[in-house]
């Protein structure tokens, strides 16, 4: 599985980077220019070419603004995806260079040199992108070997950045707690002098300001994965475009680490700086540390633990197409992680049943299922742009409602009620039709409890 | 006739070294030339029809083209469909037509049925006149000596619309035709049909008078007898009164369908052919304008050389083949730069060489496809808006497929001048079927077509139409034994005894054959790769919707192909399999009546003889598989076919209309009495039917038991299972097999083994004891007498009136819309046979179809794991959660129009669920039911695939 991205100038031709995840070869000069030269012969012929699939790759050219060409190259993945992941590597560069620099290229070289800053969260988009990211020996020895798999289980479960990382869609988790905490963000913005807030716990938004909700799903994934990619640090200040909201006037993009795992974000006029910043954090957050130092236990599970979903419930993805946003719990029926360490012999064997899989082939089944099924049957065209729509279009494509997989090894669902989408992974042992009642069942869980604030 | 037999003996020298029953037929034979012209016709004997049945062949013999290939089409100007989306019934079922097909099967006879004399007789003919075929340029030289239509009286204006036909009569030598013939066909011998009070011509009796003389033509109108004005209520009666041997006037009108074509002098019978007819057949006399609409579209076909081209060469350096229009006019040809270099590149980064491109041309996507063969590049372009880039994949496949089997390689079709018109002709039909799409069949003209492309939208999308796979509908066993015995009979080629003596070796061996009804495979003796070029061939030249909406007279093609299963004639030096394929020349020849189409594969060389040069058809095979055709009608195969597809009660699906109708009326009754209640009348119908038809019963039972499935079992089988039905599904497929035969059934018709075919014909016998078994069906070894064989036919259409329907749903209910049932190894396709399409319909069609398609793409990736090893599996590029995918199921809504009673628009949710089984063999079914009781596809699958077994 390779991923490669390609960015050249158009008018010149020539490359402004190129970036590759996974194991291939990274590819040689000759050919980035050939695969430039070929959509710029064909624009000369008033044709554009679009995409060329081969039996497993599938090559997307896209061009931006009449000055940039970016070309993605993609083993088992589809054009819908490898497009949407050059919109997002567009947005990315918009996003820490600012439309005019790219429109009007004076100084390729320079460009060049601006934009090394975008490859972390170029590489982080491109690890999105679906089929990445597995490795081989979890699938194929977790059917025959229950040991490895749990020990691939613990291993996974310690990492807490595990994000789902679905291309322009920003990841929130569900919480009990976060109307208290909701007070201490709208009090934290009023200090930055800012409408933009948010709370991140473990990379993904908690709770946000009314206006940083009005943001594009794609500007608040950009954003927090900014963060992420930075993690390191205890604070930062970046100056950031919008590039929906503001592609040419730059804001001050401040972080804030609260306690591990929980940070803040604020977009910000000139004023305060940084360490003011922190300062009037520590002033606003200071007597809620213990409870964020609670929340942080929901980071795998992303969802509070007094909800028990179904046991054959192995892990599930929440869509709200209204607003972009998403949970995924690829641990649905683990135990805390506190829990698991104290007895992990039993937790194995409770919460893995023989042929289910391990946690990141769980989130890579979920995210393959959203990509391959859920995203062509169950959203329609218009579900994911986002732009303000007018709410009166009579003709409306209908999508379907539910869909499902079976395979050796797991089952997935997915239903579609109004805009929510859930996409559930169980075991292969589950029946098919019972897969429609534990879904519908952990829908209404999931959405109708208003203290969740789905 | 004493004294005719001495007559002929003296003037016949060759017979005394025959025997005595061949001399007979000899004599009656030479009698017949000699009396033709006045006779009687008293004799029935079947020896005379050789001439009579010449009449069929000689038609065809002046359209033969120099290369020695035919495309001979003539369609039936009164059997014409009003509008082509609308069933045809034949309108002559019920009367004249089974009365001329019963006179007509001493003709199918006679090829089975000794006859040595007469076999080697037209033997001789027909080697005589490949010869003068041969050595004559001009085809039309052939026969021309024998020609009815040029030995016809020139006295009779040919050109007026009325004209008198002189006939002589004689009462008192009645033909033996049966009680049931009608008393113009004994006199006359004419079949005549009564239409708004006229009489009209629809067929002669065979060897009769008129038939020979053809001077009235079918089709014609019979004006006047005598100078008396005919209608239908003194038609009879006027015959009836001639009670001595005479001389008839008839004033005959030709028919006003061929009024148009009868200028051409030529004889209307050739001439008329519908437009779609006349498109497949190559005769379109605007195909220029065709082109140049073509040309507006994007579309267009590039076929490149790869090497040896040169900086500076001229512009159209290295383009071997182009269409539509020339180099400059296709829109391909000014960037096919990119492609090439496209194709070079992109193996180097990734492995494989690119299969498709998708461009924008104007604002329009369009999907190139590449198919690389040697240092050779074919580029296909076709519009997203006619095929999804999916739909293009497999259409460009069928199509290279196609003309692999035409011409071999693609490098020979496209770099061979002399292939040039017959490849642009190919392209025509296969860019014209993708525009029009299903409109394709009604297009006549150009501006109709300018019209029809601004009128159609987007195509929906078509899934079990494109795919590789023939759609069989599986007749009752009766009639499928009928069938294979036909087909066998004809492939068995037996003319060896008549052949030995006389040292003449056969001029080809029959590889395999398959009989079609309405586009519908009906059987197929073909191995299953030669089944599916067979297939693509018929489908890409329309043949296949010609055989589908219109009735054709007559129809021969003939022409050389290199069929897969000798490896496309290429003897490759590499392999060093011990088995090697006989080096030959292989023919497929399609012969077609009415509504019912064989296609035979020859081979020459081998045990047969090895041919050099052009090759036209021989009038001896010809003729061989118009008489199988024959039989088959005669035997009711052909009505059985149509019935079959008209009612579809096995398996019966239900249309969302009637699924609504009933879901509101008996679902309230149905909990609150928890009885079952059937809504179906035709269910009803046939059950009682079958109740009250004792002996029918037993037939079917005996047949069935523990294959067909009454429905009243299957009602006490109680309530829903599957539920409980374990999803492993591996190991449940696994022991299917060992309990039934019909995953054996399904796999072998296929395949040319004489043991399967006398299997069942054993089982059968044995099963059954209604009375036609008892009878023997081989009609060459018996002496069978027409009455046996309407019997026959009679007993077998009961059969079919008193099945009971079967129900894929579990249930009370039945639930399914629709299916497709496909297996891909054997190149088959289940399906059912919709009689209309309501919007509802179409729409839950579309979706199903478009959703399959998705399905279809995504277990691929399971299909192409499978094959992989285990080294290469973990290095294969396939997205590692999708290799052991085998169900996927979508639920949609449809909304349903509003009816009176109902405020809120009510609507309906159906599934479309596809799944892929491994076990016996790779098969996949795809199924479209309403969303009510739950469904097990294990269980579905099994049913379904039960149906083939008739």
């Amino acid at each position: 599985m390779t991923v490669h991205v390609l960015c050249v100038t158009s008018a010149g031709g020539l490359p402004l980077f190129t970036r590759k995840k996974g194991d291939g070869e990274s590819l040689p000069f000759s050919i980035v220019a050939s695969l430039n030269g070929v959509h710029m012969f064909c624009k000369s012929q008033d044709v554009i070419l679009q995409t060329t699939s081969t039996q497993d790759t599938t090559y997307v050219w896209d061009e931006f603004e009449d000055s940039i060409v970016l070309v993605a190259a993609a083993s088992c993945s589809s054009e819908v995806i490898l497009r949407k992941l050059l919109n997002a590597v567009f947005n990315s560069m918009l996003l820490l260079v600012g439309v005019d620099e790219i429109r009007n290229i004076r100084n390729p070289d320079r460009l060049k040199r601006e934009l090394r800053v975008c490859y972390p969260l170029i590489d982080k988009l491109m690890d999105g992108v679906d089929g990445s990211s597995v490795n081989i020996s979890t699938v194929t020895s977790h059917t025959s070997q229950s040991r490895n798999a749990n020990a691939c289980n613990e291993r996974d479960s310690g990492e807490s950045y595990f994000c789902g990382n679905l291309i322009g869609l920003s990841e929130t988790l569900l919480c009990y707690e976060s109307n208290d905490l909701l007070t201490c963000l709208d009090a934290y913005a009023d200090c930055l002098n800012s409408q933009f807030a948010c709370l991140l716990v473990s990379g993904r938004e908690l709770i946000a300001t009314p206006a940083w909700e009005d943001l594009h799903p794609l500007e608040r994934q950009l954003l927090t994965l900014l963060t992420v990619v930075a993690s390191p640090c205890t604070s930062s200040d970046t100056p950031v475009f919008l590039p929906f909201k503001s592609p040419s006037i730059p804001f001050r993009l401040v972080w804030v680490l609260l306690v591990p795992g929980v940070s803040v974000l604020g977009l910000c006029g000139p004023t305060p700086g940084l360490s003011e910043a922190e300062h009037l954090a520590l002033q606003c957050w200071g007597s809620s540390a213990d409870h964020l130092r609670s929340i942080t236990q929901i980071a795998p599970r992303n969802f509070p633990h007094s909800i028990h979903l179904d046991v054959n419930v192995l892990g599930f993805l929440l869509i709200n197409l209204d607003t972009g946003k998403y949970v995924l719990s690829y641990t649905a029926n683990d135990k805390p992680v506190w829990h698991a360490n104290d007895k992990p012999e039993t937790v194995a064997e409770r919460c893995n049943p023989i042929n289910a899989p391990s946690a990141s082939h769980r989130l890579h089944v979920l995210r393959t299922f959203y990509y391959q099924a859920a995203e062509s049957l169950l959203l329609t065209q218009g579900d994911l742009d986002f732009v303000k729509k007018v709410k009166s279009d009579s003709v409306k494509e209908s999508s379907a409602l539910e869909a499902y997989w079976c395979s050796e090894y797991h089952k997935c669902h997915g239903i579609r009620r109004s805009t929510n989408v859930l996409c559930v992974l169980y075991g292969s042992s589950v029946p098919t039709h019972t897969m429609r009642l534990l879904s519908q069942q952990t829908l209404s869980i999931l959405t109708t409890d208003k203290q969740l604030r789905w | 006739m004493m004294h005719r037999e001495t007559l002929s003996l003296m003037t016949s020298n060759s017979s005394g070294q025959f025997s005595e029953e061949s001399t007979a037929t000899s004599e009656n034979e030479s009698c017949d030339d000699v009396k033709s012209w006045q006779s009687t016709n008293s004799s029935s004997c079947s020896s005379c029809t050789d001439s009579g049945s010449d009449e069929g062949s000689v038609e065809w013999e002046s359209e033969v083209r120099s290369d020695g290939e035919l495309y001979y089409i003539v369609s039936d100007p009164l059997h014409q469909p009003k509008n082509s989306s609308e069933p045809v019934t034949d309108i002559n079922i019920g009367t004249a037509d089974t009365h001329t097909s019963a006179l007509k099967d001493s003709t199918s006879k006679s090829w089975r049925n000794g006859g040595k004399l007469v076999r080697l007789i037209r033997r001789r003919e027909s080697k005589r006149h490949r010869n003068n075929v041969l050595k004559s340029t001009n085809p039309m030289g052939g026969r021309e000596k024998q020609n009815p239509v040029s030995q016809a009286p020139t006295n009779v204006m040919k050109e007026g619309t009325d004209h008198v036909v002189e006939l002589n009569v004689d009462p008192w030598v009645k033909r033996n035709l049966g009680r049931r013939a009608t008393i113009s066909e004994t006199l006359l011998g004419l079949v005549t049909v009564c239409h708004e009070s006229e009489i009209f011509v629809t067929d002669y009796v065979p060897d009769s008078l008129a038939s020979k003389q053809s001077l009235i033509k079918i089709g014609d109108k019979i004006a006047s007898i005598n100078g008396k004005v005919v209608t239908h209520q003194n038609f009879n009666a006027l015959l009836e009164a001639i009670n001595m041997p005479m001389t008839l006037y008839l004033g005959v009108c030709t028919n006003p369908f061929d009024k148009a074509s009868s200028t051409d002098n030529k004889s209307d019978r050739i001439s008329y052919q519908t437009p779609l007819a006349a498109r497949i057949s190559g005769q379109l006399s605007n195909h220029d304008d065709l082109k140049k609409l073509l040309c507006q579209s994007s579309v267009g076909v590039l076929y490149l050389q790869l090497d040896g081209m040169t900086e500076g060469g001229p512009e159209d350096q290295g383009v071997l083949y182009c269409y539509p229009g020339r180099f400059k006019s296709n829109f391909l040809s000014s960037i096919r730069g990119a492609f090439l270099t496209l194709f070079q590149l992109i193996p180097d980064i990734s492995q494989s060489p690119p299969r498709s491109s998708s461009i924008l041309v104007k604002g329009q996507l369009v999907h190139v496809i590449y198919v690389q063969e040697g240092r050779e590049l074919l580029l296909i372009a076709l519009p997203d808006c006619r095929c999804s880039l999916a739909e293009a994949m497999k259409q460009c496949s069928e199509l290279v497929q196609m003309l692999q089997f035409t011409h071999q390689s693609l490098s020979r079709c496209f770099s061979l001048p002399e292939h040039t018109k017959f490849v642009d002709h190919v392209m025509c039909i296969f860019f014209s079927r993708l525009l029009f799409s299903d409109k394709w069949a009604e297009v006549t003209d150009v501006d109709s077509c300018r019209n029809m492309t601004m009128m159609i939208g987007p195509t929906l999308p078509q899934f079990e139409l494109i795919l590789p796979a023939a759609h069989l509908v599986p007749l009752p066993r009766e009639a499928q034994m009928q069938i294979d015995d036909a087909l066998s009979e004809l492939e068995s080629n037996d003319i060896g005894d008549s052949c030995e003596d006389l040292d003449c070796q056969r001029l080809y061996t029959i590889l395999g054959s398959c009989l079609y009804h309405k586009g519908y495979l009906l059987a197929s003796h073909f191995p299953h790769c030669d089944l599916l070029d067979v297939h693509v061939f018929c489908r890409q030249q329309g043949l296949l919707q010609l055989n589908q909406g219109e009735s054709v007279h007559s129809l021969v093609i003939w022409k050389e192909v290199y069929p897969k299963s000798v490896s496309r004639g290429l003897t490759s030096s590499t392999s060093d399999s011990t088995y090697n394929f006989p080096e030959g020349r292989w023919f497929i020849m399609i012969v077609g009546q009415k509504q019912d189409m064989l296609v035979t594969l020859l081979e020459a060389g081998g045990c047969s003889a090895s041919l050099d040069g052009h090759h036209s058809p021989d009038v001896f095979y010809v003729e061989a598989a118009q008489d199988t055709l024959q039989h088959l009608k005669k035997t009711g195969v052909s009505s059985i076919a149509s019935e079959w597809l008209e009612t579809q009660l096995r398996p019966k699906l239900i249309s969302p209309e009637v699924a609504i109708a009933s879901r509101n009326s008996s679902r309230r009754v149905n909990s609150l009495l928890g009885l079952r209640v059937h809504h179906d009348p035709i269910w009803q119908s046939s059950f009682s039917s079958i109740l009250n038809s004792p002996s029918n019963r037993k037939s079917t039972d005996s047949l069935s038991a523990g294959k067909r499935r009454p429905s009243p079992d299957h009602s006490s089988s109680g309530p829903l299972h599957g539920g409980e039905t374990s999803e492993d599904s591996a190991s449940l497929v696994a022991s299917l097999p060992s309990d039934d035969t019909v995953f054996v059934n399904v796999k072998s018709r296929s395949e040319r083994d004489p043991t399967h075919v006398s299997h069942s014909d054993h089982e059968a016998s044995e099963d059954s004891d209604s009375d036609w078994e008892a009878s023997d069906i081989h009609a060459g070894r018996r002496p069978t007498s027409t009455t046996d064989l309407s019997d026959l036919h009679n007993s077998l259409l009961k059969n079919v009136e008193g099945t009971v329907p079967s129900k894929l749903s579990t249930g009370p209910e039945n639930i399914v819309f629709h299916y497709v049932h496909i297996d891909i190894n054997e190149g088959v396709m289940l399906s059912p046979v919709h009689s209309s399409y309501s919007t509802n319909l179409i729409e839950i069609l579309s979706k199903f179809r478009s959703t399959a398609m998705q399905i279809h793409s995504l277990f691929q990736n399971t299909i192409s794991f499978k094959k992989l090893k285990g080294v290469e599996a973990s290095h294969s590029l396939i997205n590692k959660s999708l290799v052991a995918i085998k169900e996927f199921g979508a639920l949609f809504e449809c909304n349903l129009p509003l009816r009176g009673n109902e405020k809120s628009p009510s609507s309906m949710n159906f599934w479309v669920v596809g799944r892929l089984f491994f076990m016996p063999a790779s098969r996949e079914v795809y199924v479209c039911y309403e969303d009510s009781a739950p469904q097990n596809l294990v269980e579905l699958a099994f049913r379904l695939a039960l149906t083939t077994t008739g």
